[in-house]
């Protein structure tokens, strides 16, 4: 199993995507911070100040999930763009494992991910809240949980990657699609269904940050139940990644 | 024959309504090179990517060494794919393609260079697999198909993007293995491309098993022909034709073939009608049209 990891680890290291979506990572949760401390101030005058304004600020550190996510499509679905899949079910028959294996792989490059996101929200929101005068605390306001979260945010969004990846055979499809959801369509559910909505991906994610999506102050499950709804859903594309790849005839 | 290495047992696979492969059964004796032959659209594809366990049999079995290709401990060591459709991330490197290949087979990094060394690419190691020609892709699959050091080697198609050369480095290849004590199972739908290398056939068609026989009992089954060019081609070709025998004009006005006799019964019967032979060619029908006899359609299209 090992072996199978460092397998894919040396895919993603031996291609350029995943150096320029770290990039991507980096300059998002940067802007992020930016806009969160200098943009308009969310609901009322001073939201800053409050510890939610801060936890939204800190936030920042879950930039990378979507782009996660963007690499577990592309470790499954690769496979079959570039017809690599016969040569890895040749090398690894037990086709369980492979995906068992990228699973573990992209939860570690999300995890990677999700480190870089929050060192750069860190040092970005610490020197854009000093600029405005923000009184704050990194050791305060639940401000840890929100990066700490935020992290295992990112690594299981690159778990739900692969076994959507497996679900949607089509790269590109995957890709958009998946896009569309984590960008658009979750943000809506959960801004205008937000009973449905705290279930979801995004709404668990928002728990887990204690950063509500919208602008719409929800009603979010507790961390420990945003942890783990998020984990349920890594742990159902999991499954659906292997199961969907197991029997499936390879041509 | 010696005892089968590969065993194809009534494999019956269907996509839908398409039966690709229809109750097909073979086997592979270790160490012998073995053509699997059929027009295109028999159902070889399918049979090879049955017996290395990427396609599930509808029913029977695909086995070597009497196991599933999924339950073989060290599939790499036994068998060395060659397939159609078999793709490369066109940024990443040969060298980083079979290393991703070596390490997710637990083979050792090193032997990603010494596979490219063996099919003469160790020059274009660092290069973009994007970058490479039909031929050099052709090559780096079989390095990674040599990447387990196996006892046999299944190759689909291997002439489509070769060049005759690289086509005459394969051959040379094949032949090297198969003098190590190794077994080829390669396939194509032109018999003379392959006829030089193996020992034995198996011809399918429309998914059926047609024949398995040696190359020497494939030849038995041509027709003896003597080409026969004489100043009175006419009159000898009105005797021949009275006495049974087929005759077949020639392009050139004064000769003929004709098929069943030898060339002394033909030298024979001129001196016996007194005509003059300027020439008196045994011959026999190509392997290719007993192939093609072989896998015609039955019903008229």
């Amino acid at each position: 199993m090992t072996r199978l990891v460092r397998a894919e680890l040396l895919k993603v290291r031996t291609t350029k995507l995943g150096y320029w979506l770290g990039l991507v990572v980096a300059v998002l949760a940067a802007l992020t911070v930016a806009g969160t401390v200098f943009g308009p101030e969310r609901d009322r005058p001073g939201f800053l100040s409050t510890p939610e304004g801060i936890r939204a600020v800190f936030a920042s550190a879950s930039a990378g999930g979507t782009l996660a996510m963007v690499m577990g499509i592309v470790a499954m679905a690769g496979e079959w763009r570039h017809k690599t899949a016969t040569a890895v079910f040749l090398a690894e028959p037990r086709r369980g494992r492979v995906v068992a294996a990228k699973v573990i792989a992209q939860a570690l490059l999300g995890l990677a991910y999700g480190v870089l996101a929050a060192l750069v929200t860190l040092l970005t929101a610490v020197i854009c809240l000093n600029v405005k005068n923000v009184d704050y605390s990194v050791t305060a306001d639940g401000v840890p949980t929100v990066l700490v979260g935020s992290m295992l945010a990112t690594a299981i969004y690159g778990v739900l990657g692969v076994g959507y990846g497996a679900l949607v055979r089509n790269q590109i499809a995957a890709i958009v699609s998946g896009l569309l959801w984590t960008t658009v369509a979750d943000g809506l559910v959960v801004t205008f269904l937000p009973t449905i909505g705290r279930w979801t991906p995004a709404g668990a994610t928002a728990a887990l940050t204690r950063a509500a999506a919208g602008n719409n102050r929800i009603e979010l499950l507790p961390v420990w139940a945003g942890a783990l709804v998020l984990s349920a859903y890594g742990v159902l594309f999991a499954a659906i990644g292997v199961r969907t790849m197991v029997s499936r005839d390879v041509t | 024959m010696t005892d089968a290495f590969v065993e194809v047992r009534s494999l019956t696979k269907r996509f839908g309504a398409v039966t690709a492969v229809d109750d097909l059964t073979f086997t592979v004796g270790e160490g012998r090179v073995v053509g699997f032959l059929g027009p295109n659209g028999a159902g070889k594809t399918t049979t090879m990517r049955a017996l290395l366990g990427l396609v599930t049999p509808t029913s029977g079995s695909a086995t070597i060494a009497g196991k599933r290709y999924a339950e073989l401990r060290h599939p790499t060591g036994v068998v060395g794919a060659v397939l159609e459709s078999t793709g490369y991330h066109p940024s990443r490197s040969a060298i980083d393609h079979l290393r991703v290949l070596a390490v997710t087979a637990g083979l050792p990094e090193r032997r990603a260079a010494e596979t490219l060394e063996d099919v003469g690419l160790s020059a274009y190691a660092g290069r973009a697999v994007s970058e490479y020609s039909l031929g050099m892709k052709q090559r780096l699959a079989l390095a990674a198909a040599l990447l387990g050091k196996p006892r046999l080697l299944v190759l689909d198609e291997p002439a489509n993007g070769l060049d005759p050369e690289g086509m005459q480095w394969l051959r040379g290849f094949l032949r090297y293995h198969a003098e190590q004590g190794g077994s080829v199972v390669l396939s194509s739908h032109v018999l003379s491309e392959v006829a030089q290398t193996v020992d034995e056939v198996v011809i399918v068609a429309r998914g059926k098993l047609i024949t398995q026989s040696t190359i020497a009992e494939l030849v038995s089954r041509t027709e003896a022909r003597v080409r026969v060019r004489s100043p009175g081609a006419d009159r000898l070709a009105q005797a021949l034709s009275a006495a049974g025998h087929t005759v077949t004009p020639a392009v050139d006005e004064d000769a003929f073939t004709v098929v069943g006799l030898g060339s002394d019964q033909v030298g024979h019967l001129a001196a016996e009608l007194g005509v003059v032979l300027h020439e008196l060619t045994p011959q026999r029908s190509s392997l290719e049209s007993v192939f093609m006899a072989l896998t015609a359609d039955p019903e008229p299209s």
